[in-house]
Order: C-alpha cells, then sequence, then structure tokens
C-alpha cells in the first residue's frame, strides 16, 4: 500500500490507515479504512480505503456508521464497580483502573485458593477481536481450565472447524476468492471458478469469518455462477444466471448424500484425486446409494429434477467451491453435513486448486499461540475442563468447555461449582448464543464474583457483573487483523491506533496488565508491540511497526500443496489427517465411537419426528441469518442502524400469513414447544410457506435496563425456543435453525 | 513404559514403539494396557488404529496442555 499510514492534515486533522476487526462487533475482516481523526484525538470521519488489495474502498453498513458508534453518548469509558447484592440495579460506581485490577486480584486469589483455579469460568462471545485474546485471559491469566463458549453444540464455526481438521487435516477450507495474490482475480496462477455455492450461507450480510461476502459479485461479473441453497431465495441466488435451491431446513445432509449418489452413479467424479488422494471411497458411495433421488426430493422438498440438474452440474463443471455456512453447524447431523459437503468437494477435485477451496494449516500463527497459552494451566486442572471426559472429539479439537455441560454444571454444581464469572464481549442472555438463555440467566445469578468487559451497558453486565471494564473501539488500540482466526489466513492487516475515549483498554491491554499482576511468566512483554514483534518476527521476518507500513500482507498460496509435501509437518505428500489422505471414512470418527461415514438424521424437533406435535406447531422456524445493520446483538443503539432494521422482523409467507391474519407489520409471537418470542411480521415469499424466518440478537437498550426488564432482553429472545443439549453424539450442531413453532398474532411487543 | 513416557519421545519413536509392539505380537487392547491406558485415551492424544497398525494424527489436538506441534 502506497499511502503512509498516518499522515497529518493542513487542517490539523490526521487520517489513519487501518485494518478493522472489532469492537464494534465483527468478524475478523479486516475492512480496509482511512479514519479521519481531529486535534483531539476525536474519530470525526471513516472512509474505505481504496489502496487496500481485498476491499478496494468497500465497507458495511455498519463500517460506515462507526463515528456513530465510537462517539455514542451510551459508551461506558471508566471502570466501574457494583457491590454484589445490587446486581440488575444501575448502581455503579466509577473507579480507576488500578481500584478495578485490585478487586479482581483479590476476589481471583481468593477463589483459588478456597476453590481452585478451576472454580472460576471465562464467557467468550463470537467473531470480535476478544476470540484471540480471551482464550489466554482464561489460561495463563486466571489460569483456569474453563473457557466457554455457550452456544449449543458449539453450533458456530466449531461443527465445520472440526470436520476440517479430522476429515482434511485443514483449518477452515474457503472459496479461493484470489485474496492472497496481489494481482487479485489477474494472477496468472487463479483460475476463475465455474460456481460457487453458496450452501447455507449469506456472505453479503455477514462477510463471515473473514471472507468478503461482495467477492462473490466480484466473480459473478467474471462469469461464476451462483448456486444458493438455503430455505430462502436470497438477492444472490436470484440474479441472472445464478440457481436457487429451496431447501427444507436441516435436511443438508440428505440433500449432499443425494448428490454424491448421483455424481458416483453416473461416474462424474474426479478419479485421479479419489484414486490417488482419498480414504474410503467405495464406503462412501456404497452409503450414498442409500439416498437415492426420489427420497431426497421427499425429505428436502427439493423437486427431483432440480437434485439431478444441480447433481450433474457438479459433476461436469470445474474449478468450483463450496462455501459452506452457519445453517452446516446449527443442526444436530451438523458434524455429518460438514463431512459430506467436503467429501463432494473432494470427489469433484475441489480441493486447494486454483478456484476451489483453499486449504489452510489447522491452527497457525496467532491461533496458534492463543490455545498454547494452556500450558499455564496446571495438567490436573486441565484433565477436569467441563465437558472434556463426555465429548473427547470437541476436547480434542476445541480448547474449551462443553457449552451445554457446562449449562448442566452450573446448574446442579456437579462435579464441581463455578464461583467466578469473567464475561469477555460476550452478552450470552441476549439471543444470539445460548439456548435457553433464561436457564443460564438464572445459573449464572449463583456465582460470587463476576467481571464483564464490554462497550455499552448489556443485558448481561447489568445482570451479573460486580466490575465493568471498558474496552476501546478498534480504532483506539494497536492490532492485527487475520481472517479465520488463524485458520486460513488470506491475508495479515494492521489496525492502527488512531483516536481515544476515556480510559477504554483493548482485550490485549488488559490481559497484558492483568496478567503481569497474576502470572508474570505468561507475560513478559513489555507492551503490545513488544507482544506482536513476538510472534510476527519467528514466523514472517517482519515487525509489528513494518507491518504497519506494509499495512496488509498477502502472503501468497501453493495450489495442491498435498503433491508437494506442504501440508504435513513430516514433509511427506498428502493431507494432514491419520491415514494422510482426505478421509471419506472418518479414522477418527470411529476411534470417537462415531459412524465413520456421513449419515442423515432427520431433524429432532419437525413433523417428521414429533408427528404428535405437528397439529400445535405446524410450522418450522429458522433463525441466526445475519443482517446489515447489526452484530448479532450488538448496534442496537445507533439510530442509523436502527433505521435500517428498526425491530426484530419474522418473515413469513403470504399464504401463511393470510391463514393466521397476520398483515405486514403486525406484532407476532413466535412459539415452539420450548418457548416463546415476538418480533415484527414482514410478508414475503421468499420464504417457504411451511417455514418462518426470524431475527436473533434483540434487546432494546432504549428501555428499562434495570431487572426484572434488562432492556427488554427477554421480549424478542427468539433462543428461547430453542432446546438444550440437542446435540449430535460427537458433542457438536444444535437445532437452531430448524424447530417445530406456531405463529400468531398479538397487540404489541408487550402485553 | 506408560503413556506419560511415550509422549516425551518424538513422533516418529512413538509410533515405531508401538507397532514394534504389534509387531512382537501383541494385541493393541494388550499394548493400551501396558501403557496404562485405553484405546480412547490413546485417540485423545492422537494415536489411531488403522487395519491393525498405530498411525498419529499429526496434529494432535487439546487434550494435554502440552503446545500443539504443528511441524
Amino acid at each position: 500500500m502506497k499511502k503512509e499510514w498516518k499522515r497529518v492534515q493542513d487542517d490539523g486533522t490526521t487520517i489513519f490507515r487501518t485494518c478493522a476487526w472489532s469492537p464494534p462487533g465483527e468478524h475478523p475482516v479486516g475492512w480496509g479504512m482511512e479514519l479521519t481523526v481531529d486535534a483531539e484525538g476525536n474519530l470525526i470521519k471513516v472512509e474505505g480505503d481504496k489502496e487496500h488489495p481485498i476491499y478496494q474502498g468497500r465497507l458495511n453498513a455498519t463500517g460506515l456508521d462507526l463515528v456513530e458508534y465510537v462517539n455514542h453518548p451510551d459508551r461506558i469509558i471508566y471502570p466501574m464497580k457494583r457491590a454484589r447484592e445490587d446486581r440488575g440495579k444501575d448502581k455503579w460506581e466509577r473507579i480507576t483502573w488500578d481500584e478495578a485490577y485490585d478487586i479482581i486480584e483479590k476476589n481471583v486469589k481468593e477463589i483459588k485458593a478456597k476453590y481452585g483455579a478451576r472454580s472460576i469460568m471465562v464467557h467468550g462471545g463470537t467473531g470480535r477481536e476478544a476470540v484471540m485474546y480471551s482464550y489466554p485471559l482464561a489460561f495463563s491469566v486466571l489460569q483456569t481450565p474453563n473457557y466457554c463458549y455457550s452456544q449449543s453444540g458449539w453450533s458456530c464455526y466449531g461443527p465445520r472447524t472440526t470436520v476440517s481438521d479430522f476429515i482434511l487435516g485443514a483449518g477452515y477450507p474457503e472459496i479461493d476468492y484470489a485474496g492472497f495474490f496481489e494481482q487479485r482475480y489477474d494472477d496468472p496462477q487463479y483460475v476463475v471458478p465455474d460456481y460457487i455455492v453458496c450452501w447455507g450461507k449469506a456472505p453479503l450480510a455477514s462477510n463471515p469469518d473473514g471472507l468478503h461476502g461482495h467477492a462473490l459479485v466480484d466473480l459473478m461479473k467474471r462469469g461464476t455462477r451462483i448456486i444458493c441453497i438455503d430455505p430462502r431465495v436470497t438477492w444472490l441466488g436470484c440474479r441472472e444466471g445464478n440457481w436457487t435451491i429451496q431447501i427444507k431446513p436441516q435436511t443438508d445432509t440428505c440433500l449432499a448424500l443425494g448428490l454424491i449418489n448421483i455424481i458416483v452413479k453416473e461416474d462424474l467424479y474426479d478419479h485421479d484425486f479419489v484414486e490417488n488422494w482419498c480414504y474410503g471411497f467405495d464406503e462412501l458411495a456404497e452409503r450414498a446409494a442409500e439416498f437415492p433421488v426420489d427420497y431426497v426430493s421427499e425429505v428436502t422438498w427439493i423437486p427431483e429434477d432440480q437434485i439431478l440438474e444441480l447433481a450433474r452440474y457438479l459433476g461436469t463443471h470445474h474449478p468450483g467451491a463450496m462455501a459452506w455456512g452457519l445453517a452446516i453447524d446449527q443442526q444436530s447431523n451438523g458434524i455429518q453435513a460438514g463431512h459430506a459437503i467436503l467429501a463432494l468437494a473432494a470427489i469433484t477435485g475441489n480441493l486447494d486448486v486454483p478456484g476451489g477451496l483453499t486449504v489452510g494449516a489447522p491452527n497457525s500463527f496467532m491461533g496458534k499461540w492463543r490455545m498454547d497459552s494452556r500450558q499455564f494451566v496446571a495438567e490436573e486442572d486441565w484433565a477436569q475442563r467441563i465437558g472434556a471426559e463426555e465429548y473427547p472429539a470437541l476436547a480434542y479439537t476445541h480448547a474449551t468447555t462443553h457449552p451445554d455441560v457446562t449449562l448442566d454444571v452450573l446448574e446442579t454444581g456437579e462435579p464441581y461449582q463455578i464461583h467466578m464469572s469473567w464475561f469477555n464481549s460476550t452478552n450470552l442472555i441476549a439471543p444470539t448464543n445460548s439456548a435457553q438463555p433464561h436457564r443460564w440467566y438464572e445459573a449464572l445469578k449463583k456465582v460470587d464474583f463476576a467481571v464483564c468487559t464490554d462497550l455499552f451497558m448489556t443485558p448481561t453486565a447489568m445482570a451479573f457483573a460486580d466490575v465493568f471494564l471498558p474496552l476501546s473501539a478498534f480504532p483506539e488500540h494497536d492490532g492485527i487483523v487475520l481472517p479465520h482466526y488463524g485458520r486460513n489466513s488470506v491475508f495479515l492487516g494492521c489496525m492502527n491506533k488512531a483516536s481515544k475515549r476515556g480510559e477504554c483498554k483493548s482485550d490485549l491491554e488488559i490481559d497484558l496488565e492483568l496478567g503481569k499482576r497474576l502470572n508474570p511468566e505468561g507475560w513478559p512483554y513489555d507492551s503490545v508491540e513488544d507482544f506482536f514483534d513476538s510472534l510476527l518476527v519467528p514466523e514472517y521476518g517482519f515487525t509489528f511497526d513494518d507491518l504497519r507500513q506494509i499495512g496488509c500482507y498477502q502472503p501468497s498460496y501453493t495450489y495442491k500443496k498435498y503433491e508437494k509435501g506442504m501440508l504435513r509437518p513430516d514433509g511427506e505428500p498428502g493431507f494432514n489427517t491419520v491415514t494422510g489422505k482426505v478421509e471419506l471414512y472418518s479414522i477418527v470418527y470411529e476411534a470417537w465411537g462415531e459412524d465413520p461415514l456421513p449419515y442423515f438424521e432427520k431433524p429432532r424437533w419437525d413433523e417428521t419426528s414429533h408427528p404428535e406435535l405437528a397439529e400445535e406447531y405446524p410450522l418450522i422456524m429458522t433463525t441466526g441469518a445475519r443482517d446489515y445493520a447489526s452484530f448479532h446483538s450488538e448496534h442496537r443503539q445507533l439510530a442509523q442502524m436502527r433505521e435500517i432494521t428498526p425491530w426484530p422482523v419474522v418473515e413469513i409467507h403470504s399464504e401463511t400469513a393470510a391463514r393466521y391474519g397476520v398483515e405486514e407489520g403486525d406484532w407476532v409471537e413466535i412459539e415452539s414447544p420450548f418457548g416463546k418470542a415476538r418480533e415484527k411480521a414482514h410478508i414475503t415469499d421468499i420464504i417457504d410457506p411451511r417455514v418462518v424466518h426470524t431475527r436473533h440478537g434483540w434487546w432494546y437498550p432504549e428501555q428499562d435496563g434495570e431487572e426484572p426488564n434488562l432492556f427488554g432482553v427477554w421480549k424478542s429472545n427468539i433462543n428461547e425456543l430453542l432446546p438444550h443439549k440437542e446435540i449430535g453424539k460427537l458433542g457438536f450442531g444444535a437445532p437452531y435453525k430448524g424447530v417445530m413453532c406456531d405463529i400468531k398474532k398479538v397487540d404489541g411487543l408487550s402485553d | 513404559m506408560t503413556i506419560d513416557e511415550l509422549l516425551e519421545l518424538d513422533d516418529d519413536a512413538q509410533i515405531e514403539y508401538l507397532n514394534g509392539q504389534l509387531d512382537e505380537g501383541k494385541s493393541v487392547d494388550e499394548i493400551c494396557a501396558d501403557l496404562s491406558t485405553n484405546r480412547m485415551d490413546m485417540a485423545r492424544v492422537g494415536f489411531f488404529v488403522v487395519k491393525n497398525r498405530f498411525m498419529l494424527k499429526p496434529t494432535r489436538g487439546y487434550a494435554r496442555t502440552k503446545p500443539t506441534k504443528l511441524g
């Protein structure tokens, strides 16, 4: 990038180049931005950086609203404390950082001495930069084995990364959008894909895990056909030349196996790749044969001719890529769905080839560091990590607790009690993450001491925290952004500190400062820059200051690494798996007692599994899709974002709405066998008449924050409709995107 | 040898030892018992049995606190 990273202007302002991460909430997308700061250090303007090789000046809606977010009057910009008996009340008192650290240090030491380090739990949220620093907060600051991501079945990213590790020995396989190359799509090594399958994914709104969603539009302009497999008709799916396959929620595995069956039977697979680099093809073919097209059509609601046409298209066009989305994770059958989809990509010869799926390291750079910080946990404590015994496959690939078992432990106190909670950038009683949030709420009230780090007062902080630590937004701190958290880093972007508000600190600064008090051996770094240097220099040979000058570092990419001995630590050709091949038949699943082949399990909560409830709950609710004006439960305070999306919306087909007497804009109560919530109706025929699509992450910052209202967090709490522990055998996947429900028109948000 | 002692060896030596035991006629379960462990716990630290040979998953996972070896 040619421009200087910091440019002082004649009018006294300064323009800083940066690659964005968070807060505000965002995945590691690394938007290229130019931030204008006035002479007092206030952020006054945001523009896209046209020099950024990936984004080329483009920004998303929440990025464009950054000035409002950063300067919002409701931001908390000083540390605060509150008496334990005042939890749920707005009785906060401003304190200094030293006082906050003193309180935390005293409580941590007392709790550890009385109950052991395992009695401390760190709760982390999704996507934010905190994802990098909350693991080490747990492991090498507090030295507890218990870091919890509270989503039932770890069903965001967890199943997909686990499948990738077990089947490919790889990090997250991402579609090849030429991000690794300076010349992007014009790089001579690159081939524009014939097709990209958006399977349960809406990348334009979500830019998930670092994939620039708009890259799909770039590729459409170069001739790529986008095939959307989704219960809804999406903008991408209905562009000219693209394709919409409207599927019944939770039946993706059935479709994938049906497609494999056709491709095998009609001899459309890549013989060379299968024979040389796949393990268990014959067994997979035999399993797929159990999925004839008529059966697949009946289960998935997709017409037979569409299934046949899609299979033949995938088998006769090359290269192509599978953009597999959150919907794969959010079903009890998610591991098998991911396995079948990767198998489909493998047998069609689309792994690690130009225009196919890129294959990253299982865990690298900062991703490796954050997990390796567990060396500061005592081995005997690590062995008691919650859920590790019951779900060894999850414990193998995730240095976390098992989320559903964590709730059980919090509720019962067995096998041991949790006495301290640290809510690190997570608003877990808002309906984003945990299933049955009210159960989490009741269970978490019992802890002796709680800390919350965030930027705004949230329902979670109001309900539980004794100490509130104010986080800086990304324009207010130095950092590094890396797509896929290191599991497939298309680039490294430098985040430059530009502005300042109050006394806010970054997650890393808090780790460093508290780490020096509680475990100095784990935190030998003199500064944030020193910390980054210690990671960058051995891996890349340049310092953090060098990265500031570079702006965005693209490491390039070598295709067909499996032929060149570049995927395995022993340098042998092949994949980084037990057999050295893509395991269509999984040795690892077999060892954990799971079926080594993908299989279809019918949805846990629909009319086929619970016919006795079909009359009472005749619809299927799907939820969890992102929109343009928020990041899960964030951005609800922002006037500009609320202008775009003022209320949570339930999308209902016109025929269904007519049957229920619901009109556009009516408040509707959605009820499942597990709970209910209210959202506003949007009547649209993009959704199947048998399905309703609901929004997640809603609470109302404009309402009373004190208990029992807690900013209205229970009113549109769509996760109350989801079951606890309806997970797959390996512990992954939960039915966030498919639970039977009913709807009725109501008078308003509240009675 | 215990499983902890086995894990102190480098990767090649671990596999060589285990398959050497198979070559001597011991069964997988007998080898696990000799190491004071079982098949499931062997899998937790990255050892898997394929066609009666021990094989190693190169990325060993998070069963222990020892840093991950990535090559």
